[in-house]
């Protein structure tokens, strides 16, 4: 069994890592950005309340010079003292009215100086900027590890039935069923497309089919699917009106008609860029045991070539298709690509990414990547263990 | 001797082999496309670098003086049947005719003279083309002869149109300071201005200068002291008896740089006037010479200066059109090139090399250093790749050469599983052992036995690498992050996707960059895919 410990403690390790060099990543660079941010606000606000703060220095030294009565001003004096901008016995003394000019003066200076503090203290909190930067992403690492829900910043739920909440969690599990609709959806038709195709095509290398698959391989693999997402929405939906606009469609699960059209396109062209890829990796596959011997040898003694493909080629080819096969469709469930979903306005998990770096939603990024990374890495750990107790040719190291 | 003459028969040895493999990536259909296309565009990519390199290049991204020559957002040429006409007209070369006439007035013992000068320019051209000019635009500098003596200025411009229609363009009195004003208007007639700078009271006024506007959604707005919105205002009211519209109102038909050269049909569609235009601009002034001597009048005369442009711009433009910043996209796609070359090669370079040699060291030591160097390994290739590369270059300004070094930062773990396997077996081989025996240092074991034999397939997996780098680069570039001042594919997408080109039906802002970055990546996945069976190691399943 110690492999399989050594196995479970590399698993770990690796997460742990991956989830600590993601968490400083993004915690610490993107903090710097915020402060800024934080503080350009501040100046907003500072500008936006000169007036206000000019009135109270008024009145203030007004007070002091015995042109305004304390009466009169006590509104204002106890307004700005629960703002945090006067100290208790400075209130009191205003309040009396048994201020020096100079002391008044004194307040009248320090305002602005105070309100700054105050709004940059504020503005800090909401951004969660208050705790230095290291802190933070050993918190947030922390967090992920033990599963404890993260609290995000800006981002709330919109699909769920519960909206408006904070948990990165829901955050970032709301989305999957758009990614699954896609592309679980995709991967699907894919693979059901692809092994028939790279099945004919590795029987007859050099035809018409084979070069098809290799030179489209070449193709979905130089593009971005972005790009080819852009030209079949101009063909597809401005050019022809086949399927509805992106950016006039608003998608959720109470309208599934709607859902449905909208999801046709995307998945249309998903589909057709990941065949591309995967048909030539099986195609490869097939091909080198269409060459090994024991193909050979069961054609030469007569067998039906049905039989030679069913008992002979499928069967050794079983083991690396189901791995692709089940990577692909597990891992689609939490896969998203960020600029195709944002071409094709999909609300998926890929768009969620853009958001939250967008708007600075530290944790709902973190919680996202955690969990993709998380759900990679039991995937492979499962393969790994499979794959070990299922072909004992593979060295237990 | 004998030494010398071992290595070079060595050298010549290795020459051969390598022609050989090269000869025999030639024969399958994948690398002769391969090697074509390459040579092709590393011509292409260093006459790119000749003629444009660094100053065309910042211009190319930076520059906003591309709409004095290019039309906006046209098609390519030979997507358009019917082309228009494009007119370029300036005064530069017209005589005018200048008629004066002086006034004397007494006024008690005092004898003033008045002096109304009358300087009109005419200028004439047949437009002869099969579709009205996607655009229309004017450029107007004016300094007026000036001093205390001017008292009133008045200009008129208007086009003569084949027709006996008449638009008048401006009918004004200009305001005039006791300084003499100069005021440099530059006015797209359908579009929004683009760059004004007024010169009032003697001193330059920058007026900040804007993206250019869609061109059926603004019409044109100016200040200073020939007023755009004056112009808009007379144009429109004498296309107005023209068309019964006016163009410059939303929601029109026809643009008004178009409907300049326009003409209705009785069945309502809209076709180009063909025949001859005539221009005519006059200015006059009121000048007040009492006691001046002839010398001085003519020194007062001399001063004032007109510059006159007029550009009807074509509806469309060269193999791949113009973008929404008039820059040509042929263009683009040529810079695009070295660009493309620089980031693909470095990076992929560079990163398979250290990918290669930290395999080799890590297939070589069999104890828990090698488990070490493959944690590490691990943790970098389940690292999200683009969200990190999105959150860094969001943050910090990147350039071409941070941006490289960062993707080598995230992408050297690549073919390090594969090396070290094939490492893994070559480390067990009998002459490793017997260097090993003899007392070489691990270093040179590797460097010398296990990483030369490795150096190959690391050399294909970097070719077939370049494909992802490159469409990387194109997504951060779409997200508006990249290198701002590099004028990439992706940056050329990145203006379609914002632009919104893809529903305005603009495709060439889109189709062309996009199949470069196709194009790009195709030539290094069919080169790579041709030199894979001549250096892939054979595994053991």
């Amino acid at each position: 069994m110690r492999w399989l410990v050594i196995k479970i403690i590399n698993f770990v390790i690796v997460l742990a890592a991956v989830t600590l060099i993601v968490a400083i990543i993004f915690t610490g660079p993107m903090s710097t950005f915020y402060k800024s941010q934080a503080l350009q606000t501040v100046q907003m606000e500072m500008r936006a309340q000169s007036h206000q703060l000019t009135v109270a220095q008024n009145t203030i030294i007004g007070i002091a010079k015995g042109t305004v009565s304390p009466q009169d001003a006590a509104d204002l004096i106890n307004k700005l003292y629960q703002q945090g901008l006067l100290t208790k016995e400075e209130r009191d003394k205003l309040l009396s009215g048994k201020v020096t000019v100079d002391e008044a003066q004194k307040i009248a200076t320090a305002l602005p100086k105070r309100l700054r503090a105050i709004l940059t203290q504020q503005e800090f909190h909401a951004y969660g900027l208050d705790k230095p930067w290291y802190e933070r992403s050993l918190k947030y690492f922390w967090d992920l590890l033990s599963f404890k829900s993260l609290n995000s910043t800006v981002l709330t739920t919109r699909y769920w039935p519960t909206q408006g909440s904070h948990n990165a969690i829901d955050i970032v599990l709301e989305r999957v069923p758009f990614s699954v609709l896609l592309f679980t959806t995709s991967s699907t038709l894919t693979v059901l497309i692809a092994v028939p195709l790279a099945l004919w095509a590795a029987r007859r290398p050099g035809s018409w089919i084979d070069n098809t698959v290799v030179a489209w391989s070449i193709f979905s693999v130089s593009m971005p699917w972005w790009w080819l997402a852009m030209v079949f929405i101009a063909f597809f939906t401005v050019k022809y009106h086949i399927f509805p606009q992106p950016w006039n469609v608003n998608v959720n699960f109470h309208d599934i008609k709607t859902l449905v059209d909208a999801a046709a396109l995307p998945v249309f062209t998903v589909t057709i860029l990941s065949i591309g890829d995967s048909a030539f990796r099986l195609r490869n596959i097939f091909l080198d045991i269409f060459n090994e011997d024991f193909v050979t040898v069961a054609r030469a003694k007569g067998l039906p070539e049905n039989m030679v493909l069913r008992k002979h080629v499928m069967r050794a080819a079983a083991p690396p298709l189901v791995t692709i096969v089940l990577f692909a469709i597990v891992l689609s469930v939490f896969s998203g690509a960020i600029i195709t979903e944002l071409v094709f306005n999909w609300p998926g998990l890929g768009r969620l990414y853009w958001e939250a770096i967008y708007a600075g939603d530290i944790p709902v990024v973190l919680e996202l990547t955690y969990i993709t990374t998380l759900l990679y890495l039991i995937l492979r750990l499962t393969l790994d263990i499979l794959y070990t107790l299922l072909d004992p040719r593979i060295k237990r190291a | 001797m004998a030494v010398r003459s071992t290595a070079w028969m060595r050298f010549r040895l290795r020459l051969e082999e390598w022609k050989e493999s090269f000869l025999l990536t030639l024969r399958p259909w994948a690398g002769k496309i391969g090697w074509a296309l390459l040579v092709i565009q590393l011509v292409l990519a260093l006459y790119a670098l000749a003629a444009y390199y660094p100053q065309g290049m910042k211009h190319y991204q930076a520059g906003f003086d591309w709409f004095y020559k290019y039309p906006v957002h046209v098609p390519p040429c030979w997507a358009v049947k019917k082309k228009a006409q494009a007119v370029r007209l300036s005064l530069q070369n017209v005589k005018p005719v200048v008629k004066t006439k002086t006034m004397n007035i007494s006024y008690g013992n005092i004898r003033y003279v008045f002096k109304y000068y009358t300087i009109s320019y005419n200028k004439s051209f047949i437009y002869k083309g099969d579709a009205l000019p996607s655009d229309s635009a004017m450029l107007l500098g004016l300094t007026m002869p000036g001093g205390k003596k001017i008292l009133q200025a008045k200009i008129h411009i208007d086009l003569l149109r084949p027709d006996g229609t008449d638009f008048v363009f401006l009918d004004q009195t200009i305001p005039v300071s006791q300084y003499g004003n100069k005021s440099v208007i530059e006015i797209r007639i359908g579009g929004a201005t683009f760059n004004k700078t007024l010169i009032v009271h003697g001193r330059p006024v920058q007026v900040p200068v804007k993206m250019p506007y869609p061109i059926s959604k603004y019409p044109i707005v100016a200040t200073g002291p020939l007023s755009l919105g004056q112009i808009a205002q007379t144009l429109g009211k004498s296309m107005e008896k023209v068309f019964g519209t006016n163009p410059f109102k939303t929601d029109r038909p026809v643009p008004a740089g178009q409907a300049l050269f326009a003409e209705v049909t009785p069945n309502g569609t809209v076709v180009p006037l063909k025949g001859k235009y005539t221009f005519r601009l006059s200015l006059m002034y009121l000048i007040n010479e009492t006691g001046m001597t002839p010398a001085q009048a003519r020194e007062i005369e001399s001063r004032g200066s007109l510059n006159f442009y007029f550009i009807a711009y074509p509806n469309c433009y060269g193999l791949a059109g113009t973008d929404t910043l008039a820059r040509p996209v042929g263009l683009g796609l040529l810079l695009g090139l070295p660009y493309a070359f620089l980031l693909g090669f470095l990076v992929t370079f560079t990163s398979t090399f250290i990918g290669a040699i930290y395999g080799s060291f890590a297939g070589y030591w069999k104890d828990i250093r090698g488990e070490i160097m493959m944690r590490i390994a691990d943790i970098f290739l389940s690292l999200p790749f683009l969200p990190i590369l999105i959150v860094i270059s969001y943050v910090y300004k990147v350039t071409m050469l941070s941006l490289s070094g960062l993707m080598i930062l995230l992408f050297w773990a690549g073919p390090v599983i594969v090396v070290r396997s094939m490492a893994l077996q070559i480390s067990e081989q009998v002459y490793v052992e017997a260097a090993k025996a003899v007392g070489a240092k691990t270093s040179r074991i590797v460097f010398r036995h296990v990483f030369p034999q490795v150096f190959p397939y690391t050399l294909a997996i970097a070719v077939l690498s370049i494909p992802g780098i490159i469409v990387a680069e194109a997504s951060l570039s779409l997200l508006g992050l990249g290198d701002p001042t590099a004028p990439t594919w992706g940056k050329l997408l990145q203006l379609a996707y914002d632009e919104h080109a893809v529903q305005n039906g603009w495709w060439w802002m889109y189709i062309f960059p996009g199949l470069a970055l196709v194009v790009f990546s195709a030539t290094f996945l069919l080169i790579g895919r041709a030199v894979e069976p001549l250096v892939a190691p054979k595994l053991q399943r």
